[in-house]
């Protein structure tokens, strides 16, 4: 089922950040949410995550769904290291093994997984929120500007994980570049 | 290797400070000339090492021992659970800050009189401790949770994280700061105050009896010798507790297993 947006309202104060916004998230392919800063994309993905209260409109097709998410900040235990990190959130689902090559996998290094996250750079820690995002059982996964900190060699590596484990599964990715875009193969939303 | 020396000689340096007191002690106790006014280290140490040959000297120790550090222990179970009720419920905020502020402005010496009207004299010491505990361990954990990352707790209903671990690894690790310190500052007052409770009250067989006794009969080797008593037990508990509940912090980082 489909994911449909209908006339959207959102204001903080004085400010309107989100004007009678709708939109189709069609069910199991990617949409690249783009527009400018400030729109309301975010705001908008904190909505559909149940976040945030909309101040009018509706929001079809979420109901049972399973949801994960790549957050703007990356929202890591600063303490724990990646495996933790990740275990935290997928208590039954994978064990250390499983967590340490899907770590490898987006090119973390072994001595960097058993370091506290915060002692990582902004880029490990970018993936390591993103493979926590993968490792839940999800049916949609909302991503806000997942590759923020990556170069392009890591960027290209991180995409082709990201397609391996979105396969068939609804994903809505706030990104800025119409490349990230290309390299995803999502239909772009764009937000006025 | 650098921190372990700069430790090591800090260490030596406060055992100096120590030592440098001690002497000035010895020397005002041999240049007064009377032990009535000011007993000398080592008349103290002759004293203490006599008292603690007998039964009742460690019957003190046991009986004051075990109602402040009950008094203590109650404080931090209902100090914690009463932060959790407030950081969850305004109204429970609200009710308790009159309460809260009221024991930190009165006197303790107030309480005592008061509590000694209300309770028997040898439960004043857990009642005295537990009151001046109580509000040093709920403010200082309620700010700590009210300090917890807000945006982890966001991630954590996202990824439908149990409730347990929740507490484990998002709200701990941010209390623990805040209680390890209101704790440390609570260990020491808990024994002033509850001795003080024991001076005052006179419970049969407190260290606070003993205290006020040797002060009755001019002896005041026995009163130095009762406050070391009451200084090493103090210290002792503190690090204690302290290195216990440094050990559960070291291990939460350790993340889930």
């Amino acid at each position: 089922m489909n994911i449909v947006i209908d006339r959207l309202l959102k204001r903080y104060g004085d400010q309107i950040v989100l004007n009678g916004f709708s939109a189709h998230i069609p069910q199991g392919k990617i949409t690249c949410l783009m527009g400018r800063s400030g729109c309301g994309k975010t705001t908008l993905l904190h909505i559909l995550m149940g976040l945030v209260q909309p101040d009018g409109g509706s929001i079809y097709g979420l109901d049972g769904l399973r949801i994960s998410a790549v957050f703007q900040e990356n929202r890591l235990c600063e303490r724990l290291n990646a495996v933790s990190n990740v275990k935290l959130v997928c208590e039954y689902t994978m064990n250390d093994g499983n967590i340490k090559n899907q770590l490898e996998n987006v090119g973390l290094l072994n001595e960097d997984i058993a370091k506290p996250v915060s002692q990582l750079s902004g880029g490990m820690k970018r993936r390591v929120a993103i493979v926590r995002a993968m490792a839940v059982p999800f049916d949609l996964v909302f991503m806000d500007e997942p590759f923020k900190g990556l170069d392009d060699e890591t960027r290209q590596l991180v995409v082709g994980y990201l397609l391996q484990k979105l396969g068939g599964k609804t994903a809505l990715i706030v990104t800025h570049d119409p490349a990230e875009a290309r390299l995803l193969g999502g239909t772009v939303l764009e937000m006025e | 290797m650098r921190h372990s020396i700069m430790k090591n000689k800090i260490w030596w340096q406060r055992a100096l400070a120590y030592l440098f007191w001690l002497a000035v002690w010895q020397a005002a106790s041999v240049a007064i000339g009377q032990e009535l006014f000011l007993v000398s280290p080592f008349a103290v140490i002759k004293t203490l090492l006599s008292l603690s040959k007998s039964a009742e000297f460690w019957g003190a120790v046991g009986f004051s021992l075990l109602r402040i550090t009950t008094g203590f222990l109650l404080a931090i179970l209902l100090g914690v659970g009463f932060a959790v009720l407030s950081a969850r419920f305004q109204w429970v905020e609200l009710l308790l800050y009159p309460l809260t502020a009221v024991i930190n402005c009165t006197p303790v010496v107030s309480f005592i009189i008061l509590a000694l009207i209300w309770i028997s004299s040898s439960n004043l010491s857990a009642f005295i401790s537990f009151l001046m505990v109580f509000p040093i361990i709920y403010q200082n954990t309620l700010q700590g949770i009210l300090h917890v990352d807000h945006k982890l707790l966001e991630m954590a209903r996202v990824f439908r994280v149990g409730a347990w671990r929740r507490v484990l690894y998002i709200y701990l690790p941010d209390v623990m700061p805040f209680f390890v310190s209101a704790c440390s500052v609570a260990l020491g007052m808990c024994w002033k105050a509850g001795v003080a409770a024991e001076v005052i009250g006179l419970p049969s067989g407190s260290i606070g009896e003993k205290l006020y006794q040797a002060k009755i009969y001019l002896n005041t080797g026995e009163v130095f010798a009762w406050t070391v008593v009451i200084i090493v037990i103090s210290i002792l508990f503190e690090k204690l507790f302290l290195t216990g509940l440094r050990a559960l912090q070291r291990n939460l980082e350790g993340g889930p297993a």
